[in-house]
C-alpha cells in the first residue's frame, strides 16, 4: 500500500541568502476557505468603519485679510497657488510649508478671476477695478521660514468694466476675460485681440478648453451658457437655462464634457455637442453654488456653495461623494482641485483659504506596498459591498451642521411634495395629457444657434 | 443691378433684421430696403417660427427678368408703401405677390464705372466681365499676363456670366439667370443682414466644432470603460535632480546680476572648484625652480603611486571576510605590541597576559569541545551539505572547509596539551570498541548458549522427578498425566537443543530469527515487564528488588554480558536455590519450569489474587519456560504487551480452573484476540487445536475462494471474498480483486454476521481464527502445538460447531431448492447474505415487507403541510370566542367574523399556493426569513444591474488573498484611478494614434489598465531648452516641497492611524 505523507523540504521554504525569493504556497482550496463571503462581507463593514474612522480631510487653512474671491493653481507645480481677496489683495502661497511667498500688490478692487499661464511662471489677475494684472510667481524656496514680501504687477491692462472672471489659454500667450463683453487677450498686446458679444447682458465667468485649447466657455446673467471658438472668432453656441450658472469647468480628459455651477443648488454636465439634455445633474447642495474646477483624472469635480460647505462630485455622480465643512466656514467662493488630484482648496468668505484632501481617509505621505494592497483591497471590498444596508449607512453617513441638515430636509420634503403632486396630476388627468420632463432637461429654456 | 437672393428658395428664413447701416433711398436705382420686422436681439434665433407665422409681410428677395413687369412691380411697390396693398386670399398668389413685392437693388456707382441701374445692359443687369473690362485701360490690360487675358477673351466670347450666380448658390436661380444672360443683367445679392449672417455663422462654426471635438470620443469612451486610469502624464517632467552639485552644474547665469557676477569669476579664474585649484597649483610653482618643481611632480606621483597601492591592498584586506584570518591577524597584532613593548613591560606583566591568554585559550578549546561547534554540526553547515557539493558555492565550500580546520585545531591543542593520558584513552577506548564490534557479539551468543544450556540441563537432569501436584485440580489423574507428557516433551526438546548446540548450530538461527521480531524479551528490554505471582494467599510472596530483575534474562544483553563469566553450574545451582526456596514456602511450581529458568521472578500481587487454589504454575510461568527455551530454539515470544495484558488477567480473574494443562512440555501460546476478549472481560484465553484447525480450515476454504480468477454473473449478487464485481476482459462477473487489503478485511465482518445470528461466541470464535492465523504469521511457526484451557477448547468448539451447524442447514435449505446455483448460494450464506424467502422475492418486495405499516408519504406530506403552515405570514383574524362580549340578542358569529375568517383563510390558501414548493409533491422548499443571511444581502437591486442573477453572480467572486492567487488579487483589487501624489495630472491631449488605438479597444491592456498621457509641451517649446530645465527644476523644487510638504501634519497624522 502507498503510504501518502505530509513532506516538506525545508530548503524550498527558506532562504538561504538575501537576494533569495521566497515562494509563498497557498491552497486555494474552496473547502478550507469556507464563508467567504461572510468574511469578505465583515471585511467590507470594517473597511467601511475605518475609512469613516480616518476621514479627517482638513489639511491647512491659509489666511486672508478679506473674503476670498479667487483662487488657482499652478499647472506645473503643485505645491503653488494664487489666492485673491475681496479688498483687491492677492497672495501667493507655498502651501507645503503654509506660508505666502509673495503679497501682489496693486488692484483696488476685489479680484475676481486669477489664472496661471500655462509655463506656470505668471499669473493674470482680473478685479473689480476694471484692470487685468499680470504677475511673475517665483518658485518657493527649499528652505523654510519667512520670505513674504510685495511684488508689484509685471503688465496691466485696462478695461472699460468691471471684469468678472478671467481665465488663460492652456497653451498659448492669451487669455480670456469676462465683463460686459468677452475679451481675449495677448500678453503682447494692451487692447483684447478679440471681443465676443452675444447678448446684452454681463458674463459671469469664463474658461478655457483644457483638452481643445481653443473653445472656451463662458456664463452669463442672461442664464446662458455660451460657447465659443478663438479659431472661427465667434461664440457658437448658447443654451438658455431657468437660473443663472455661476461658474463652469471643462473636464480636462474629455474635451466636449464640461460642468457648470448653477443657482438652483445643483450643478449640471453637459456633453458640447448636444445641448437638448443635461448628462447628469448633481444635486446635494442646498444654496447656489458658486464655483467649480474638475480634477486633472477627469473623475471627479470639486464644488463650492453659498451653504458655507465643499463637495465632491464624481463626474457622473448624481449625488456627492464626500461633503466638507468646517465650523468657522462661510460662504465658500471659489475652490480648486490639486494639480495631482490629491488636494483641494476652497476660499470662502471667512478669510481662509483652506486645503483640504480629495480623499478624505486618505493616508499621506508614501506607503509601503503591503500597505497599498491593503488600501486597494479595502476599496475593491467597499465598492463590492456598497449596496449592502449596513454598508451603505455607514458609507454615507455625514455629520452635517444643522443648517445643512434642516436646509436638505426641507428640500427633502419640498421635492416629495412636488413629486407626489405630480403623480397626482397625472393620475387625474387624461393619459398621456401630462408629459413629464425629466431632471436633465427641466431647466434648459433654450438652445440658441 | 439688382442683388441676387441668398435666401430665394428658403421662405423659412425671411426675417430681417435691422440693419444698422443708414438705409438708403434711391429714385434712379429704385432699390428698396424695407424693413419689417424688429426682432430682439437676443430671442432672434428662437423666435423663428413664431416669426414665421406671424402676418407680418416678409421679403423674400429675388430678381426679375421680365422687363415687362417691372412697371407693374413699381406700382405694386409704391402701393404697398401706401398701404394700398390687397393681397389675394388665394396664398399661393399672396406668395408670388410677395416675391415680386421684392425688390432690393442695392449698389452703388463705382470707381470702374459701373452703374448698376442703366439699363444699357438690361434690365435685368448681372455684372458683367465685358462691363469690368472696360474700366480697364489699354495699359492695364497690356499688364495682363498671357494667361488671364486669354481668360478673358474667352469670357468675352461666352454668354455674360452673372457673377452673383456663380456666387450664390440657388441652381433655380442661377438657371433662370443663364436663361436670361446676355438678354438682362441679374441683381447682385444684398448681403444678409448681420443678425442673420452671424447666426449662420454660429451655426456653421458650431458643427465645425461638434465635428473637431468629436474626434475625442473613441477616446473618452475607451478612457470611461477602462477599470483602471493610469495618469503617468507628467511623471517624466519631474527632475530626478538630488544634489546640490547637479543643482549647481546646471545652473547657467540669467538675470543681469547673475551674469555679471559669472563673468567677475570667470575673469578672476574661480569660476570653478577645479578652476581655483588650478590657479593656487601655478601660484605655487612660480616660487620654485624647474628642478625642484621636477622633484617634487617625481614625489608627488610617488607617493600617489604608493597611495593607490597602500589603498588597493588595504581595499583587499578589507574584503577579507575569514574570521580565522582576523583572529590571526589580531594575535600577530598582539604578538607585535608584545614584542614591541616587551623592552618597557616588566616581566611579571607578560607572564600575567601569558596566563590570561593561556586561560582563554583553555576556555576556547573547553568550548569547543561542548558545542563542537566547528564540527561542521550547524544547521547551516547541514543543510550546506544537505544541498550537495556541487550546487555550493565556492564561499560556503571554503567557509565549511575553514570551519573543520578551525575545529581541528581547537582539538588538537587539547591533544597536544595532556598527550600521555589520552593516547591511552584513545588505546582503551579502541579495545573497547573492537570489542563491541566483535567479541561483544560472541560473547552475547556464549551467554545466551549458557543461559539455554542452563535451562536444557535445569529440565533434563533435576524435574524430571520432580513432585506432582497432591492437590486440586493438577491432582486430578488425568491432569497429572498430562502433566507427566509435558514434563517428557519439555525434557526432549531440551535434549534436542543441548545436541543442537553441541553441533554449534543455533546461534546464527537464533540471532536471525529473534532480530526482526519486536518486543521479544531476549532482544529488547524496551517495554517495561510486571511478573506476578498467582501464589496463595498465605504463601510467602518473596518481593524482589530491582537488582533481581535486573539479574532476570528478559533485561537484555547487557545483564548478560556482565555474567558471562560466572560459571553455568553455579549460576544455575544460585538460581535453583533460589526457586527451591520458593518452593519450600509454599508455592507449588511445576518441575521443570522451576529448575529450569531463573526469571521465575515473582512479585508479589498483593490483594489482586482472589482464589487461592492457584498453586500451579502461573503464566507467567509458562512465559518464563518459553524464554528459557527460546534462548535455544530461537523461537519468538510473545509481544511483551501481550503477556503483561494476560498476566494481569492471571493475576486477577479465575487462574486455577485455566493452567489445569499448562505443561512446561509446551508452549503456550495466545492470541491476541484471547488478550482482547481478557480485556473484556472473558475468560477463554488459549485457543484450542481445534479451534486452530478449524480456522485454518476457514481460511482454506477462503483461499479456495479467491483461487478461482473469475466467477462469471450477469448482476450483481453480493459481494465476495476477494472478488471485485466488474465488466473485465472475461466479461461481466467476479474478478480476483487486486487489493487483498481491503477485501482481507472483509470476511471478518461476514463472517461476524452469521455467529451473530446463532450466538456471540461464534464472533470470538471467528475472530479468534483470525487472529489466530496473524499469530501463526507472526510467528512464522508452523508446528505450533497449541494448548488450550478446558473452557478455551468449549468455546471454540462450539463456535465451530454453530457453524458447521449453519452451514449444514444452510445446505440442506440448497438442496430443498434444488437450484444449480446452490454453490452460489452457499457462498452467499457464507457471507452471510441469505435470502429470506427464497429466489422469487424480489428487491421490491424486500422493501414492502421491510417498510410494511409505514406510510412515508402520509408522514411526509403532514410534516409539509406543517413546515407550510410556520412559514406562512401572519394573517390576523377575528380572535374572540363567538358571542363573547355581545348582546345576548346579537347574532353568535356575527357576518363580519365570519368574512374575516374566510378571508384570512382564502389568504393563507393564495400565499400557501404562491410558495416555490406549492407545486412540488415530494419536496419542502423553505421560505422562512433568515435573519442573518439577510444581513449578505442587499434590500433590493443596485442601479446599474438588471437581474438579480446577474447582480448576484457579480458577488460571488471572492477578492481576498486566500481566495485568489496574487495576480487575480492585484487584478481584482486594482483601483480605478492610479496616479502618483505629487505629480502634476496634465490635461489630456489628442493624438491620432491614441485615437485609432482607443477606437480599436487596444489602449486597455488585459489587466483593464489604460494609460493616459498628457503633455504640457507648451511654452517650453518657445522658450527653447532653458525653459524646459527650469521648469524641471521647478518640478524638482514642488516635489521636494511636497515631499517635505505637508510632512509634518501627515506624518503625525500617519503615525496617530498606525497607532490606532
Amino acid at each position: 500500500m502507498k503510504v501518502k505523507v505530509i513532506n516538506r523540504i525545508e530548503e524550498d521554504f527558506t532562504k538561504e541568502r538575501k537576494q533569495d525569493l521566497k515562494k509563498v504556497h497557498r491552497n486555494f482550496d474552496p473547502n478550507i476557505h469556507q464563508f467567504e463571503k461572510a468574511h469578505e462581507y465583515t471585511r467590507a463593514l470594517n473597511a467601511a468603519k475605518l475609512e469613516r474612522i480616518f476621514a479627517k480631510p482638513f489639511i491647512a487653512a491659509l489666511p486672508h485679510e478679506d473674503g476670498v474671491t479667487a483662487l488657482c493653481r499652478n499647472p506645473k507645480t503643485i505645491n503653488s497657488i494664487v489666492s485673491g481677496c475681496a479688498d483687491g489683495a492677492v497672495r501667493i502661497w507655498d502651501i507645503a510649508q503654509k506660508r505666502t511667498l509673495r503679497r501682489l500688490v496693486g488692484h483696488t478692487g476685489a479680484v475676481r478671476g486669477l489664472s496661471f499661464a500655462p509655463d506656470g511662471e505668471s499669473v493674470v489677475s482680473c478685479s473689480t477695478d476694471c484692470t487685468v494684472k499680470l504677475w511673475k510667481v517665483p518658485y518657493a524656496p527649499l528652505e523654510a521660514g519667512h520670505v513674504e514680501a510685495q511684488q508689484q504687477a509685471v503688465l496691466e491692462f485696462q478695461g472699460s468694466n468691471a471684469f468678472r472672471s478671467i481665465d488663460h489659454h492652456w497653451s498659448r500667450n492669451m487669455f480670456a476675460t469676462a465683463s460686459t463683453a468677452v475679451d481675449v487677450w495677448d500678453h503682447e498686446r494692451s487692447e483684447p485681440v478679440h471681443t465676443f458679444t452675444w447678448g446684452a447682458d454681463t458674463v459671469i465667468s469664463v474658461r478655457f478648453n483644457p483638452a481643445e485649447a481653443d473653445i472656451f466657455a463662458t456664463t452669463g446673467s442672461d442664464r446662458s451658457i455660451a460657447l465659443y471658438d478663438l479659431r472661427i472668432s465667434t461664440p457658437v453656441r448658447k443654451l438658455v437655462m431657468q437660473t443663472r450658472c455661476n461658474a463652469l469647468a471643462w473636464n480636462p480628459m474629455e474635451a466636449f464634457n464640461f460642468t457648470v455651477a448653477n443657482e438652483d443648488c445643483n450643478l449640471y454636465s453637459y456633453d458640447m455637442r448636444k445641448f437638448t439634455s443635461a448628462t447628469c445633474v448633481h444635486q446635494d447642495f442646498v444654496s447656489a453654488v458658486l464655483d467649480v474646477d474638475y480634477s486633472p483624472t477627469g473623475r471627479e469635480f470639486v464644488a463650492g456653495s453659498y451653504d458655507r460647505s465643499v463637495r465632491i462630485f464624481k463626474y457622473n455622480g448624481g449625488h456627492s461623494r464626500d461633503v466638507y465643512t468646517a465650523k468657522r466656514m462661510q460662504r465658500v467662493f471659489c475652490v480648486r482641485f490639486s494639480g495631482d488630484a490629491s488636494y483641494v482648496m476652497s476660499g470662502s468668505d471667512d478669510m481662509n483659504v483652506r486645503v483640504w484632501k480629495a480623499e478624505a481617509s486618505e493616508q499621506l505621505g508614501q506607503l509601503l506596498p503591503r500597505e497599498k494592497k491593503k488600501k486597494a483591497y479595502n476599496q475593491a471590498l467597499l465598492e463590492r459591498y456598497k449596496h449592502m444596508d449596513e454598508v451603505k449607512r455607514i458609507t454615507r453617513h455625514r455629520h452635517l451642521p444643522a443648517a445643512i441638515f434642516k436646509a436638505a430636509r426641507q428640500r427633502r420634503v419640498i421635492v416629495d411634495s412636488e413629486s407626489k403632486k405630480l403623480q397626482k396630476r397625472i393620475a387625474h388627468s387624461k393619459p398621456g395629457s401630462i408629459k413629464i420632463k425629466p431632471e436633465r432637461r427641466k431647466k434648459i429654456v433654450a438652445e440658441v444657434e | 443691378m439688382k442683388y441676387a437672393g441668398w435666401f430665394s428658395d428658403e421662405d423659412e428664413h425671411s426675417v430681417e433684421e435691422p440693419s444698422d447701416e443708414p438705409r438708403e433711398d434711391s429714385g434712379a436705382g429704385g432699390y428698396v430696403d424695407v424693413s419689417l420686422e424688429h426682432s430682439d436681439d437676443f430671442l432672434g434665433g428662437m423666435d423663428d417660427d413664431a416669426s414665421e407665422n406671424s402676418e407680418m409681410p416678409a421679403f423674400s428677395q429675388e430678381e426679375e427678368g421680365d422687363v415687362e413687369k417691372d412697371d407693374d412691380r413699381h406700382q405694386r411697390m409704391l402701393d404697398q408703401i401706401t398701404g394700398k396693398v390687397s393681397f389675394g386670399r388665394d396664398s399661393k398668389v399672396r406668395k408670388q405677390a410677395l416675391k415680386q413685392l421684392m425688390i432690393s437693388e442695392a449698389g452703388q456707382e463705382t470707381e470702374f464705372g459701373l452703374n448698376p441701374g442703366s439699363s444699357s445692359t438690361g434690365a435685368a443687369g448681372d455684372l458683367t466681365v465685358e462691363e469690368l473690362m472696360k474700366s480697364l485701360g489699354s495699359d492695364e490690360r497690356r499688364k495682363l499676363t498671357p494667361a488671364s487675358r486669354k481668360i478673358l477673351e474667352h469670357l468675352k466670347t461666352k454668354p455674360a456670366v452673372s457673377l452673383a450666380g456663380t456666387e450664390a448658390g440657388s441652381g433655380k436661380a442661377r438657371k433662370r439667370k443663364l436663361a436670361a444672360a446676355g438678354a438682362a443683367v441679374a441683381p447682385v445679392a444684398a448681403p444678409l443682414p448681420r443678425l442673420i449672417k452671424e447666426r449662420q455663422e454660429r451655426k456653421a462654426g458650431y458643427e465645425d466644432t461638434k465635428e473637431e471635438v468629436t474626434k475625442w470620443q473613441s477616446i473618452v469612451k475607451a478612457n470611461r470603460e477602462a477599470p483602471t486610469l493610469v495618469f503617468t502624464s507628467a511623471r517624466g517632467e519631474v527632475g530626478r535632480i538630488n544634489t546640490t552639485q547637479a543643482i549647481v552644474a546646471q545652473h547657467t547665469p540669467e538675470t543681469a546680476l547673475e551674469e555679471e557676477v559669472a563673468a567677475l569669476l570667470e575673469k578672476a579664474g574661480a569660476a570653478s572648484a577645479k578652476a581655483v585649484q588650478e590657479a593656487e597649483e601655478k601660484l605655487a610653482l612660480k616660487s620654485l625652480t624647474l628642478e625642484e618643481v621636477r622633484a617634487r611632480q617625481e614625489r608627488l606621483a610617488k607617493m600617489r603611486s604608493l597611495l593607490f597601492h597602500h589603498e588597493l591592498k588595504a581595499k583587499r584586506l578589507k574584503a577579507i571576510k575569514s574570521k580565522d584570518y582576523r583572529k590571526r591577524m589580531a594575535k600577530v597584532e598582539k604578538l607585535h605590541a608584545k614584542k614591541t613593548g616587551a623592552s618597557i613591560a616588566d616581566e611579571e606583566a607578560d607572564s600575567d597576559a601569558e596566563r590570561a591568554a593561556e586561560a582563554e585559550a583553555e576556555f576556547e578549546r573547553a568550548r569547543e569541545r561542548l558545542t563542537l561547534r566547528h564540527r561542521n554540526t550547524s544547521k547551516w553547515a547541514r543543510r550546506a551539505l544537505k544541498r550537495g557539493v556541487e550546487v555550493m558555492d565556492a564561499g560556503t565550500k571554503e567557509a565549511l572547509a575553514e570551519q573543520l580546520r578551525l575545529g581541528q585545531s581547537l582539538r588538537r591543542k587539547i591533544e597536544g596539551k595532556d598527550e600521555v593520558n589520552e593516547d591511552s584513552d584513545d588505546e582503551i577506548s579502541s579495545s573497547e570498541g573492537g570489542e563491541d564490534g566483535t567479541l561483544g557479539d560472541v560473547r552475547v551468543k556464549k551467554g545466551l548458549s549458557a543461559k539455554a544450556k542452563a535451562a536444557a540441563l535445569d529440565l533434563i537432569t533435576g524435574d524430571a522427578d520432580a513432585p506432582l501436584p497432591k492437590k486440586g485440580l493438577f491432582s486430578l489423574p488425568f491432569m497429572s498425566r498430562a502433566l507427566q507428557k509435558q514434563r517428557i516433551e519439555a525434557q526432549e526438546t531440551a535434549a534436542q537443543i543441548l545436541q543442537e548446540d553441541a553441533e554449534g548450530k543455533g546461534f546464527e538461527e537464533a540471532g536471525a530469527r529473534s532480530r526482526p521480531l519486536p518486543g521479544s524479551s531476549v532482544t529488547s528490554s524496551a517495554g517495561r515487564m510486571r511478573f506476578v505471582s498467582s501464589g496463595a494467599p498465605g504463601s510467602l510472596q518473596v518481593p524482589f528488588g530491582f537488582e533481581d530483575i535486573e539479574d532476570g534474562l528478559a533485561v537484555g544483553d547487557a545483564e548478560l554480558d556482565s555474567d558471562v563469566d560466572e560459571d553455568l553450574e553455579s549460576k544455575a545451582e544460585r538460581l535453583g536455590l533460589r526457586l527451591k526456596v520458593r518452593e519450600e514456602n509454599g508455592a507449588v511450581v511445576g518441575e521443570g519450569v522451576s529448575a529450569s529458568t531463573k526469571t521465575n521472578v515473582v512479585r508479589s500481587a498483593g490483594g489482586k489474587v482472589k482464589d487461592g487454589r492457584s498453586q500451579l504454575p502461573t503464566l507467567e510461568e509458562l512465559r518464563d519456560i518459553e524464554l528459557a527455551l527460546e534462548g535455544g530454539t530461537g523461537v519468538s515470544m510473545l509481544p511483551d504487551r501481550l503477556s503483561h495484558r494476560v498476566s494481569a488477567e492471571a493475576a486477577t480473574g479465575s487462574g486455577a480452573r485455566r493452567v489445569e494443562t499448562a505443561s512446561a512440555s509446551h508452549r503456550a501460546h495466545f492470541s491476541s484476540a484471547a488478550a482482547r476478549s481478557v480485556e473484556s472481560g472473558r475468560a477463554d484465553l488459549f485457543t484450542s487445536r481445534p479451534q486452530a484447525n478449524a480456522s485454518r480450515e476457514e481460511d482454506e476454504t477462503g483461499s479456495k475462494v479467491a483461487t478461482v480468477p473469475f466467477i462469471p454473473s450477469k448482476s450483481f449478487t453480493g459481494s465476495r471474498i476477494g472478488y471485485a464485481f466488474k465488466n473485465g476482459l472475461q466479461g461481466l462477473g467476479y474478478y480476483t480483486d487486486p487489493k487483498p487489503g481491503l477485501t482481507a478485511a472483509k470476511p471478518t465482518i461476514k463472517e461476524s454476521i452469521v455467529p451473530s445470528l446463532v450466538g456471540p461466541v461464534a464472533v470470538i470464535a471467528g475472530q479468534r481464527s483470525k487472529e489466530h492465523q496473524q499469530k501463526r504469521k507472526g510467528l512464522g511457526d508452523a508446528s505450533l502445538s497449541s494448548v488450550g484451557s478446558v473452557k478455551g477448547q468449549k468455546t471454540a468448539v462450539t463456535a465451530q460447531e454453530i457453524n458447521h451447524h449453519a452451514q449444514a442447514r444452510n445446505q440442506s435449505r440448497n438442496e430443498k431448492d434444488g437450484g444449480d446455483d446452490s454453490e452460489e448460494e452457499a457462498e452467499r450464506v457464507k457471507e452471510g447474505m441469505r435470502p429470506i424467502g427464497g429466489k422469487a422475492q424480489t428487491q421490491k418486495d424486500l422493501i414492502s415487507l421491510a417498510f410494511a405499516g409505514d406510510d412515508v408519504e402520509a408522514e411526509f406530506a403532514a410534516e409539509k403541510a406543517e413546515d407550510v403552515a410556520s412559514e406562512l405570514p401572519k394573517i390576523e383574524e377575528p380572535s374572540t370566542l363567538p358571542g363573547w362580549g355581545m348582546w345576548s340578542s346579537a347574532q353568535r358569529e356575527p357576518k363580519w367574523m365570519r368574512d374575516a375568517k374566510e378571508k384570512a383563510k382564502k389568504d393563507r390558501e393564495t400565499a400557501a399556493a404562491g410558495r416555490s414548493d406549492a407545486k412540488i409533491r415530494n419536496v419542502v422548499i423553505s421560505e422562512k426569513w433568515d435573519k442573518k443571511a439577510a444581513k449578505y444581502t442587499a434590500s433590493s437591486l443596485p442601479f446599474p444591474y438588471t437581474s438579480k442573477e446577474v447582480y448576484e453572480s457579480s458577488l460571488r467572486q471572492p477578492l481576498g488573498p486566500e481566495y485568489n492567487p496574487d495576480s487575480s488579487f492585484r487584478n481584482l483589487t486594482r483601483p480605478a484611478v492610479l496616479k502618483t501624489t505629487g505629480v502634476v495630472i496634465t490635461p489630456a491631449r489628442y493624438g491620432k494614434n491614441t485615437a485609432r488605438d482607443a477606437a480599436a479597444g487596444i489602449t486597455v491592456d488585459e489587466r483593464g489598465v489604460a494609460r493616459v498621457e498628457g503633455g504640457m509641451t507648451v511654452l517650453a517649446q518657445k522658450s527653447g531648452k532653458e525653459g524646459t530645465k527650469k521648469q524641471q527644476g521647478s518640478a524638482q523644487l514642488s516635489r521636494g516641497g511636497i515631499s517635505g510638504s505637508f510632512s509634518k501634519s501627515l506624518t503625525a497624522e500617519k503615525k496617530r492611524q498606525r497607532r490606532i
